[in-house]
C-alpha cells in the first residue's frame, strides 16, 4: 500500500472539514426539524404548513414513500461519511442509495418519523439534507477530477465551499423566485456542462497567464432547454463571490414569481437580453459593498486550512509496474483504458468506479458496497470519494503500481465495469418507478438498452457516446444534451417515448438535441437505438464517434432509419 | 376479505389510495374503513358512491393519518389499476419485485 500521508492528518482529504459552527448550526436546524415533524405527526401543522419545511429539509413524498435526498458537496465524500451513508441504507432505507445527477445521494424508503433520527446520524459524519430541494441555492457541483487534474488552474473545491457557506447562511436568498443550480471547475477543458446552468464557472488564463475565472448564466434544461450565455470571461478568483452575488441580487429582484414556467434564470436572461442583463449585473457590481464579499488570501487560506490534502510520492517504479500488470490481465487492461483519468503526477491515475453493470439501475450501490468503497477508499486514495454527474464513483488518487490490486478488489464486490463513457455507461432518473413527478419508467429502458449492448467489444467498436433518460421533462438525467436523448411521456396512463438525437453536454459543442420524431413505445424505443446504432456503425468514417456522424449526417437518415419499418 | 360482498363488475371500478402520513407509504381504503397496504383490500365503488367515500375517507386525511387522498380508476372487471402509474403504485417498483407489499408482507408473517 501506498504511504498515505495527509498535510493535515487529522483532516479528511479533499473536503471541508467541519468546525464547531458547523456542527452547532445543524444540530440547530436538525431541532428545528424534529419538533415540526413531531407537529406534523401530532397534527398541530397541516400538510400545506408542512410540505414547504420537509422540502427544506430534502424531504419529498413520491410514489412509494418519503424519499431523502442527501447532499454531497462538490460531490465529495471521505470514507467515514460513506459508511454513515451505508449505515442509513442498511438501518432506515433498503439496503441501497441512488446516486444522482447532481452529486446528491437518495434514499427511496425513508420513514417521516425517522427522519429527525437519519439526520443526526448524518449531522455525525458531517452531512445533512439541506438545500437539496426548494427555491433556493441547490448544492453546488464541481468537476470529479478537482484537486488532480492535469489542466487545473484553480482548485475549485476551495470556491464551492465559499458558494456553499455563503448560500447556506444567505438570508436573502432562501427564497428565490425558483431553484438555483450552480456549478464550477478549476479547468478550461469542461467536465461539468457549465452551459446548462443557472450558473456555470470554467477557469481561463488571461493575457497576462494569471487564472481567472469564465461564468455562463441562464443555462437549463427542464421544459425550455437553453443553452447559457457568457456573461464575463476576466473574473478575478478574489471577486468571484461578489460577482456571483451581483447575478444573484439582479435574479431575485427580476425573476419572475408569479408563473412557474418563466421563474428560472434562464428566462430572465432571455427575456432581457444577455447585454441588458449584464449592465444590470454590472450596475448592481459596481454598487454593492465589493469589499464584504472579496475574498482576500486570510479568509482563501482559513477556508483551506479546513481542507486535507494528500502528500503524493514520487514513486519510478509505478509506470513500470502498471504496465507488467495491464500485460498480463487483458481485463485489467481494459478497465484501464476505459476508466482511468490522468493525474498531475505522473505516478497517479484517477480511476472512475462505474455503478453501471448490466441490467442494474444506473447510480445505484448497496449498503455492502458503500461499505466496501470506503475500505478501499481508505487504502488506496486517502479516505477519498468522489461522486460524479454521471452518477459513477472516482478514486481520485491510486499510484499507478496499486491499480491492479485494487481493481481485484473491486472485481470481488462487483464494482468494476469497464463501461466508462461507453453506451452501457447511461445516465438515468429513477423514473416512475420512484418519482411522483414521472410520466414513465426510465430505469427499465436503461436496463434493457444496457442488456442489448452487453458485449464489451462491442461497447468499444462503438466507442465514446452519451445516454441519457428522463421519465419527464424536468430531465435531471439531461436527455436534452446526451448524444441520444429519451424522455418519457404520458398517453391516456401509458408509457411512450421521445427520442432526442445530437446534444451535448460541455462548452466546446455543447448543444442541445433534436426530437426525431414521434413518441414510440418501450419496445420500440429499445429498437431505434439499436437501429441508430446499427446505421452508425455501418456509416461511419475512420474514428468517427456517434455524434460525429450525426453532424456529418445529419437527423434525417437517422429518422428514416427508426420510423421506416415502424 | 371483501371479494364476494365487493363483485367485480363494470360499473364498479373505482377504489381510494393515499399515503400514509408516519412513513409514506401506499395504502388502499378498504370496506371496513381502514387503510390498506395490500391493493386487493381496496373497495370497489362505482363511480355514483365515490363522493360519498372521498368523504368518509377524506376524515383519515384530517385525522392526520393519511395524506395526498385521490380516486383510482381500475380495469373494468379487474383489480388492476388503469395507469402503469397506479400499477406502479400499488405492486411496487418494477426494477424491486421483491418490494411488492404482497411480497413483503409473506416474509413478513412467514419470514
Ligand atoms: S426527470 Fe422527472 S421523472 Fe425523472 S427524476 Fe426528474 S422529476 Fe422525476
Amino acid at each position: 500500500m501506498d504511504n498515505q500521508t495527509a498535510t493535515q492528518p487529522n483532516l479528511a482529504v479533499g473536503r471541508y472539514n467541519y468546525d464547531e459552527i458547523d456542527h452547532g448550526f445543524l444540530q440547530e436546524r436538525i431541532n428545528q426539524f424534529r419538533s415540526q415533524v413531531e407537529r406534523r405527526l401530532k397534527g398541530e401543522l397541516s400538510e400545506e404548513e408542512f410540505k414547504p419545511l420537509r422540502l427544506m429539509n430534502g424531504v419529498y413524498l413520491q410514489l412509494h414513500s418519503y424519499m431523502l435526498r442527501v447532499a454531497i458537496p462538490y460531490g465529495i465524500l471521505s470514507s467515514k461519511m460513506l459508511r454513515g451513508l451505508a449505515y442509513i441504507a442498511r438501518y432506515y432505507d433498503r439496503g441501497y442509495g441512488h446516486f444522482t445527477t447532481r452529486q446528491n445521494i437518495q434514499f427511496h424508503w425513508t420513514k417521516l418519523e425517522e427522519v429527525p433520527d437519519i439526520l443526526t446520524h448524518l449531522a455525525s459524519v458531517e452531512m445533512h439534507a439541506i438545500q437539496t430541494s426548494g427555491n433556493c441555492i441547490r448544492n453546488v457541483t464541481s468537476d470529479e477530477f478537482a484537486g488532480l487534474a492535469q489542466d487545473e488552474l484553480i482548485d475549485p473545491r476551495i470556491y464551492a465551499e465559499i458558494l456553499r457557506q455563503w448560500s447556506t447562511l444567505h438570508p436573502e436568498f432562501a427564497f428565490l423566485p425558483r431553484k438555483f443550480k450552480i456549478a464550477i471547475s478549476g479547468s478550461p477543458n469542461d467536465r461539468i456542462a457549465a452551459c446548462f446552468y443557472d450558473i456555470g464557472i470554467l477557469a481561463r488564463l488571461d493575457s497576462q497567464k494569471k487564472p481567472v475565472f469564465e461564468i455562463w448564466v441562464g443555462g437549463g434544461l427542464g421544459r425550455i432547454p437553453v443553452k447559457g450565455k457568457l456573461i464575463r470571461d476576466d473574473v478575478a478568483p478574489e471577486s468571484f463571490l461578489a460577482y456571483v452575488e451581483a447575478i444573484l441580487r439582479v435574479y431575485n429582484m427580476y425573476g419572475a414569481r408569479n408563473n412557474l414556467y418563466k421563474s428560472r434564470i434562464k428566462i430572465l436572461v432571455q427575456n432581457m437580453g444577455i447585454d441588458a442583463f449584464r449592465e444590470a449585473v454590472e450596475k448592481e457590481y459596481q454598487v454593492m459593498d465589493q469589499e464584504k464579499f472579496k475574498l482576500s488570501p486570510e479568509i482563501m487560506e482559513q477556508i483551506n486550512q479546513r481542507f486535507g490534502r494528500p502528500v503524493l510520492q514520487d514513486f519510478p517504479e509505478a509506470t513500470k509496474i502498471l504496465d507488467q500488470h495491464r500485460n498480463e490481465n487483458p481485463e485489467f487492461n481494459r478497465w484501464i483504458k476505459n476508466n482511468s483519468h490522468p493525474h498531475f503526477h505522473n505516478d497517479y491515475f484517477a480511476v472512475v468506479i462505474a455503478l453501471k453493470n448490466i441490467g442494474e439501475t444506473p447510480g445505484d450501490i448497496t449498503a455492502d458496497q458503500m461499505d466496501a468503497v470506503a475500505n478501499l477508499a481508505d487504502q488506496y486514495s486517502w479516505g477519498e470519494i468522489r461522486v460524479t454527474h454521471l452518477q459513477n464513483i472516482v478514486f481520485g488518487h491510486v499510484r499507478k503500481d496499486q491499480l491492479y490490486k485494487l481493481w481485484k478488489e473491486l472485481v470481488k464486490n462487483d464494482l468494476a465495469s469497464a463501461n466508462q463513457g461507453l453506451i452501457t455507461d447511461i445516465i438515468c432518473c429513477p423514473g416512475m418507478d420512484y418519482c411522483a413527478l414521472a410520466n414513465a419508467r426510465s430505469i427499465s429502458i436503461a436496463r434493457e438498452i444496457a442488456k442489448c449492448f452487453a458485449d464489451i467489444e462491442l461497447q468499444e467498436k462503438i466507442g465514446s457516446i452519451k445516454i441519457g433518460i428522463d421519465g419527464c421533462i424536468n430531465s435531471c438525467a439531461h436527455h436534452h444534451i446526451t448524444n441520444i436523448g429519451i424522455l418519457g411521456v404520458d398517453k391516456k396512463g401509458e408509457e411512450f417515448y421521445q427520442i432526442k438525437i445530437g446534444g451535448s453536454s460541455y462548452k466546446d459543442d455543447a448543444e442541445i438535441g433534436s426530437i426525431l420524431g414521434a413518441a414510440l413505445t418501450a419496445e420500440q424505443v429499445i429498437e431505434a437505438v439499436k437501429k441508430m446504432i446499427d446505421f452508425y456503425l455501418d456509416k461511419r468514417e475512420e474514428k468517427e464517434t456517434f455524434i460525429d456522424t450525426y453532424r456529418r449526417l445529419g437527423a434525417a437518415p437517422f429518422k428514416e432509419i427508426v420510423y421506416a419499418a415502424a | 376479505m371483501a371479494a364476494e360482498t365487493n363483485a367485480l363488475s363494470e360499473e364498479k371500478c373505482h377504489i381510494i389510495t393515499a399515503n400514509r402520513l408516519s412513513d409514506g407509504r401506499v395504502v388502499w381504503f378498504t370496506e371496513q374503513g381502514y387503510w390498506s397496504v395490500l391493493l386487493e383490500e381496496a373497495y370497489i365503488f362505482s363511480k355514483e358512491d365515490m363522493e360519498k367515500a372521498m368523504e368518509q375517507a377524506q376524515q383519515d386525511v384530517e385525522k392526520q393519518y393519511v395524506v395526498g387522498l385521490y380516486g383510482v380508476e381500475l380495469k373494468p372487471t379487474t383489480r388492476i389499476p388503469l395507469t402503469t402509474r397506479e400499477r406502479i403504485r400499488a405492486f411496487g417498483p418494477s426494477t424491486h419485485p421483491e418490494f411488492n407489499p404482497r411480497a413483503i408482507q409473506e416474509i413478513s408473517t412467514h419470514g
